[in-house]
């Protein structure tokens, strides 16, 4: 019972562990790449959220490690008010473990660059 | 009468031995259980330790790329300016305010920052909140900032050192 009880802890410690870094290469990927601003030039700033593309996105399923998540992603940032765009994506489902990683950022507003802050929370597809 | 002694002789014998594979194999059990409770969280600290890296490194991006309002200069290069030049565009009491409540809004719950920038010998530094130096778990990353100062009717430009740590309050 004792090395089972174990063995199930430990199955299950590991899987949050493996989720948790899914959820970091979903989130780096967000936003290095897909959310990152483009400048006029054409060149991409990394690290810098654009305000219009979080309602563009159009896929939350990503592959990693060759297993399957989705995920929700929200953009928080100070304007006066907080400010929230999203959640965007798909429902959380209430019966599988889910892992949410919230992470600073910046964001290009009218003309601005904003502190903010991005929240994934992603879980097995 | 001698068979009888014999055969108690070998029961004795084997129970013994049966006894003792029992134990062996008993302790054998709670061993792999109590190795398997001391190393089952491993992995999850190791996992929670690489998302405050990831944390600390993207704390960094965000001062280095987000302006102080209403200024259009960001907060690593303001603080920079106030390091190396003796007019710096953001003032130095407005700056510290302006980014204490943005680490204020940004930090992780729990969560310290420690900001210190330097060139030569003179160090700007800010801890939010100011809990004294950092201790237990730091998670850092560090980068140049570039300064422009005009010299003798000439413009140079300035490197200076900035490094972030995230670390947990005590």
């Amino acid at each position: 019972m004792l090395v089972v009880s174990a063995y199930r802890q430990y199955r299950s410690s590991s899987e949050m562990a493996l989720l948790s870094d899914s959820t970091s290469s979903i989130a780096t990927h967000l936003a290095l790449e897909e959310l990152a601003y483009v400048d006029v030039t054409g060149i991409p700033h990394p690290y810098v959220v654009d305000a219009a593309k979080p309602p563009s996105l159009g896929n939350f399923r990503r592959t990693v490690g060759g297993d399957n998540f989705e995920f929700q992603v929200a953009v928080l940032y100070m304007r006066e008010n907080e400010r929230v765009l999203g959640p965007y994506g798909p429902t959380l489902p209430e019966e599988k473990m889910n892992c949410t990683l919230i992470f600073a950022a910046t964001i290009f507003e009218n003309d601005r660059y904003l502190p903010a802050k991005i929240k994934v929370i992603a879980w097995r597809a | 009468m001698s068979c009888y002694i014999y055969n108690k002789f070998v029961q004795e014998q084997r129970g013994v031995a049966d006894v003792l594979a029992i134990a062996i194999m008993f302790l054998f059990v709670v061993l792999i259980g109590v190795l398997l409770h001391a190393y089952m969280l491993t992995p999850l600290r190791s996992a929670t330790d690489r998302q405050l890296q990831l944390k600390s490194e993207y704390l960094y991006k965000t001062m280095e790329t987000a302006w102080v309002d209403p200024y259009a200069k960001s907060y690593l290069t303001a603080a920079a300016d106030n390091l190396v030049l003796t007019t710096p565009t953001v003032p130095g009491e407005y700056l510290r305010s302006a980014m204490e409540n943005t680490l204020g809004y940004l930090l992780p719950h729990d969560y310290a920052a420690e900001i210190s920038l330097t060139h030569e010998n003179r160090t700007w530094k800010l801890i939010y909140p100011d809990v004294g130096p950092p201790a237990g778990n730091r998670f850092s990353h560090s980068g140049s900032i570039s300064v422009i100062r005009a010299e003798a009717g000439e413009e140079r430009t300035i490197l200076v050192q900035a490094t972030l740590t995230l670390f947990r309050m005590g």
